[in-house]
């Protein structure tokens, strides 16, 4: 068998900051990971459609603009609608601990905010998706 | 899946055939997913699809790195889609050799939201000559599922090159003026295996001498080789859309070329022996490899032994075990 984890990589929303999401890319690759970077401007539905087309086992949302409490719950809802809510989807950004709190409730499976480390984020897919 | 029964495991492959075969594109998505991980049902999987497969018209894009290859994929998807054609798209990357993972970017660059295209993005997981043996069975996927065009993008450095051309039946070159095309042309070999010639990023100017050296070039051929076919040298922009209907045409103008004269039989005869080939290659090299041990690399090392006589001696412990 010649299995890698594959990962997908997005940016929802209008916002261009994708230093830390080209970064968690690039730790990931490093960590063996398979990564499919799709960028910024990504709607939720391009995100949901990539993620299902890839069958990536997670999907790893950057956001600093805000906007994570309508986008982030939109592509956790879109995949539970087309038949994949076993995909993992884990967050990275500017998230307040309320928020993310809430979309802990809402399906996300971690939320990583700025001053994490990439060895945190690749431990917890390794053990959550082995 | 292994862990079932073998009547189970069966029925679940010929379930998830059945839902390829109707367009779902999440059962499509697992079955590449089998076959990249070399899954022991993919084999089951793959004696299924075979037959539904050579249908589709199976474009291969290559050319050196920075062509602007999968901006042009992009604008070509678009013609093509708009044309009719049911796309795929296969967009194969490096993976690293040291970590043995891969980043995938030409997805962003490639896909535009819609969803009756097909984009998967394969990482070349180790195989030498760049191009895995699974982009074959990721192939037979999307035959199934009813496309009628099916891009194949790869990074265009030697091996890679030719690999790609194994797989089409219609191989785009894309490169940019100033790369010195000459020279590149003539080394690699790749002007046996292409079809069709694009000078990209034509705004950058000079555009026309590269086509022209290019033409040049081409009148080297052997016209006894496929007599009829023109080998057409476009010039283009993707990033500002401009030439790509006549790529696309020149795409259409091959395909009927390839169903009007014997050249089309000659194409998948090629790709049987390229697949065939790929996939014995694979399976050698995973039984190979578990010959290899320390012990002979140190009697290498030292000069104790020479790699001719290791290698005798594997292959009649080989043929002993048989």
């Amino acid at each position: 068998m010649n299995r890698k984890i594959r990962v997908l990589i997005a940016k929802p929303g209008l916002d261009g900051h994708d230093r830390g999401a080209k970064i968690i890319a690039r730790a990931l690759r490093d960590a063996g990971f398979e990564v499919i970077y799709t960028g910024i401007r990504q709607t939720p539905e391009q995100i949901a459609s990539a993620a299902i087309q890839e069958d990536v086992q997670a999907v790893g949302l950057s956001l600093l603009s805000g906007a994570h409490n309508v986008l982030f719950p939109r592509v956790v809802d879109l995949l539970r609608q087309q038949g994949a809510g076993d995909i993992l989807v884990f967050a990275g950004g500017l998230i307040p601990q309320d928020d993310a709190e809430r979309l802990r409730e809402r399906g996300i499976a971690a939320v990583f905010g700025s001053g994490s480390s990439t060895k945190e984020i690749i431990q917890f897919l390794k053990a959550k998706l082995h | 899946m292994s862990k079932l029964s073998a009547a189970s495991s069966k029925k679940i492959i010929a379930g998830l055939v059945d839902k390829i075969r109707q367009g779902d594109i999440r059962s499509a998505a697992r079955a590449c997913t089998l076959i990249e991980n070399e899954d022991p049902d993919s084999s089951a999987l793959l004696s299924l699809l075979y037959p539904l497969s050579g249908t589709a018209t199976v474009v291969g894009i290559t050319g050196p790195p920075g062509a602007g290859k999968s901006t042009l994929l992009a604008g070509l998807i678009e013609e093509a889609a708009a044309h009719g054609e049911q796309v795929g798209v296969i967009a194969v990357d490096p993976s690293s050799p040291l970590t043995g993972g891969a980043l995938l970017a030409d997805r962003l660059r490639i896909d535009s939201g819609q969803n009756q295209i097909y984009i998967r993005s394969v990482a070349t997981r180790g195989t030498l000559g760049g191009l895995a043996c699974a982009v074959f069975g990721i192939l037979r996927v999307l035959e199934a599922m009813g496309k009628t065009m099916i891009f194949v993008e790869t990074v265009g450095a030697g091996q890679n090159e030719i690999a790609v051309t194994q797989l089409a039946t219609t191989t785009l070159y894309v490169t940019v003026p100033h790369l010195g095309d000459e020279i590149q042309a003539l080394k690699a070999g790749i002007l046996e295996v292409s079809d069709i010639f694009v000078v990209n990023k034509s705004d950058l100017g000079n555009a026309e001498m590269a086509v022209s050296q290019l033409r040049s070039i081409l009148t080297l051929k052997d016209p006894a080789a496929a007599p009829s076919w023109t080998y057409p040298v476009l010039s283009a922009s993707a990033a500002q859309r401009k030439g790509l209907p006549q790529i696309f045409k020149s795409i259409l103008d091959h395909r009927a070329f390839l169903e009007r004269t014997g050249e089309g039989m000659e194409r998948r005869k090629k790709q049987a022996s390229a697949e065939l080939l790929s996939i014995l290659e694979r399976q050698v090299m995973i039984e190979m490899k578990s010959y290899l041990s320390g012990k002979m690399l140190d009697h290498l090392v030292h000069k104790r032994q020479n790699p001719q006589t290791l290698v005798k001696q594997i292959l009649s412990r080989r043929s002993r075990r048989k």
